[in-house]
C-alpha cells in the first residue's frame, strides 16, 4: 500500500459523507430536531477533518502518477491538474463548512441553540461544498477510468480553465515573504493553541480546580480561530512545497497525530463530562484522561511539525 | 568582536550542537524552545484575554499560573543561549535579533508589573486598574517577539541556521 491506494480509500468519504451529512441535516431542519440537528454538524465536522489527509494523499498520487510510463501517453497532466485545482476549492470549502459545523456544535452546548446565521451558513456551504466537490470527484474518476471521461472529449471543458492551484503554488514559491509572514503566523497560532491545552489540561487535572470549565470553553473559539490559521498557513506550505511533506515521514506523524487531536478538541466542546465540571469539582477518570490525551498529541505535533526539516527533508 | 563570536562558535559544546545529528543536538533543542515559546506566550495569552475580559472565569486562581510562565522562560533562556552559541557570528549581528531581545525583556517588565498588580490585589473578580493596557502590551511584545524570532532565518545575514 502507498500513498495513492490511501487517496483512492479516502477519497469516498467527503463525496459520500457529505451526501449523508447534507441528508441527515435537511431530515434535521424539516423535523426540527436539535438532536438530528448536533448529530449532521457532528458528521460535518468529522468530514472536515477527513478532507485534510484525502487532498494530500491526492498530491501524494500525482506524483507517483507522473512516474508512470503510460502518463505522458494518456495527456493525464491537464486533467489532474484540474482535478487537483477543483479538489483544492472543495477542501477550502469542506474546511469552512466544518469551522461553522464546529462553531454550531459550540454554541449548542454553550446556549443550548445556536445562533440564527449558523443553520443557514451551514446549509449554504455544506451544498456549495458537495457541489465542489462532486466536481472534484467526477474529474479525479476520469483519471484512471476513460470510458468515463467527457472532459477529454471535449464536453464539459469549462472544468479544466476553471480556475488552477498552480497561481497559488506560484506565488508562494516566487516570494519569501509569504512563506516567511506564513511561518510567523504559524508560530503564534501554536501558542495559543498550546495554552488553550494546557489551560484545559490544568484545570481538568486539578491544578486550577478553583475555575468552572464553563468559563474554559467559553475562551475555545479563540483556539479553533488559531486552529483555522493554522491550517490555513500550514495548507499555503504544503501547496508551495508539497513534494517535501508527501515524501517526508515524519509529516504522516504530524498530520495523524493532527487528527486525532482534533477529535480531542471535539471532545471538550460536545461532551457532558467536562462541561459539568463546576468550580471546586473533581473531574472523572475519563475526562482526566482525555486531558492527559490532548497534552500527549499537541506536544507530538509540535515535535513532528518542529523535526520536519530535520528528520525529513522539508525547509 | 568576530573573532570573539567565530571562538564561541569554535567551543566544544557549540560545535556539538551544530553537528550532533538530527535528533539529540540543535533539532531537539529547538524543539524545546518551541515549547518553551508555547508555555510563555500561551499561557500569557489565555490570561490576557481574560485580563481583557473577554471570559469569566474567576481570577484568582489563574495565578497560580505566574510560575509556570517562568518555567518557560527559563527553558527558553537555556535553550536560546545554546542555540546562539551554535551559529553567534551571524544571529548576534542581525538587527532582528535584537528587536527580539528587546521586546522578550519588555515582555518581562511587564508580567513582573501584572503580577504584582493581580497579586496585592485582594478580590477573587476584581481587575486592579491599568491592567488591562498591560495586557495588551504583553500581548504586542510576546507576539512580536515570536514574529522576530521566526524571522530570524529570513533577516539579516544569511543565517548558517535555520
Amino acid at each position: 500500500m502507498n500513498l495513492a491506494h490511501l487517496h483512492l480509500l479516502l477519497n469516498h468519504f467527503p463525496t459520500v459523507g457529505m451526501i449523508i451529512g447534507l441528508g441527515l441535516f435537511l431530515a434535521a431542519l424539516l423535523w426540527n430536531s436539535d438532536h438530528l440537528k448536533r448529530a449532521s454538524l457532528g458528521v460535518f465536522l468529522a468530514i472536515g477533518l477527513i478532507a485534510m489527509p484525502t487532498y494530500m494523499t491526492g498530491n501524494a498520487a500525482q506524483e507517483i502518477l507522473a512516474q508512470h510510463p503510460s502518463s505522458a501517453a494518456l495527456h493525464l497532466t491537464a486533467l489532474i491538474e484540474a482535478h487537483q485545482s477543483w479538489a483544492l476549492l472543495a477542501f477550502i470549502l469542506i474546511s469552512l463548512n466544518g469551522l461553522l459545523a464546529w462553531t454550531g456544535l459550540w454554541q449548542y452546548r454553550r446556549h443550548s441553540r445556536p445562533a440564527a446565521w449558523i443553520l443557514p451558513a451551514v446549509l449554504v456551504c455544506s451544498a456549495a461544498s458537495f457541489g465542489t466537490m462532486g466536481i472534484a470527484a467526477n474529474l479525479g474518476g476520469d483519471i484512471m477510468h476513460p470510458e468515463v471521461r467527457d472532459v477529454a472529449d471535449g464536453r464539459a471543458s469549462w472544468m479544466i480553465s476553471a480556475f488552477s492551484q498552480s497561481v497559488i503554488k506560484a506565488a508562494v514559491t516566487d516570494s519569501t515573504k509569504i512563506w516567511a509572514a506564513c511561518e510567523a503566523i504559524h508560530f503564534m497560532g501554536l501558542a495559543i493553541l498550546f495554552g488553550m491545552v494546557l489551560l484545559i489540561d490544568l484545570r481538568i487535572l486539578g491544578f486550577l480546580k478553583g475555575v468552572s470549565f464553563e468559563s474554559i470553553h467559553k475562551l475555545l473559539p479563540y483556539a479553533v480561530a488559531a486552529y483555522a490559521v493554522n491550517l490555513a498557513t500550514g495548507m499555503t506550505f504544503f501547496i508551495a512545497a508539497s513534494d517535501q511533506y508527501t515524501g517526508n515521514p515524519v509529516f504522516y506523524w504530524k498530520v495523524g497525530l493532527l487528527l486525532l487531536a482534533s477529535a480531542n478538541l471535539a471532545y471538550f466542546t460536545v461532551m457532558d463530562d467536562s462541561w459539568l465540571l463546576k468550580a471546586g469539582e473533581n473531574a472523572p477518570g475519563r475526562t482526566k484522561f482525555a486531558a492527559v490525551t490532548a497534552l500527549v498529541l499537541w506536544i507530538g505535533v509540535m515535535y513532528a511539525g518542529r523535526m520536519l526539516p530535520f528528520i525529513g527533508n522539508a525547509f | 568582536m568576530m573573532d570573539f563570536l567565530k571562538s564561541i562558535e569554535q567551543l566544544s559544546i557549540s560545535t556539538w550542537i551544530r553537528e550532533g545529528g538530527a535528533i539529540y543536538g540543535y533539532a531537539l533543542i529547538l524543539f524545546m524552545h518551541t515549547i518553551g515559546l508555547g508555555l510563555v506566550a500561551g499561557i500569557t495569552c489565555m490570561m490576557n484575554l481574560r485580563l481583557l475580559g473577554l471570559t469569566s472565569m474567576p481570577v484568582k486562581p489563574l495565578t497560580k499560573l505566574y510560575p509556570l510562565i517562568w518555567y518557560g522562560f527559563y527553558l527558553n533562556l537555556i535553550t536560546g543561549v545554546l542555540l546562539i552559541m551554535a551559529d553567534a557570528s551571524t544571529k548576534l549581528m542581525n538587527w532582528d535579533f535584537w528587536v527580539k531581545m528587546g521586546l522578550i525583556a519588555v515582555g518581562l517588565v511587564i508580567q513582573t508589573m501584572i503580577q504584582k498588580k493581580m497579586l496585592n490585589e485582594p478580590s477573587n473578580e476584581a481587575i486592579p486598574t491599568g491592567v488591562r493596557g498591560l495586557a495588551i502590551l504583553s500581548l504586542v511584545c510576546w507576539f512580536g517577539a515570536i514574529l522576530a524570532g521566526r524571522l530570524l532565518a529570513y533577516v539579516g545575514p544569511v543565517a548558517g541556521l535555520a
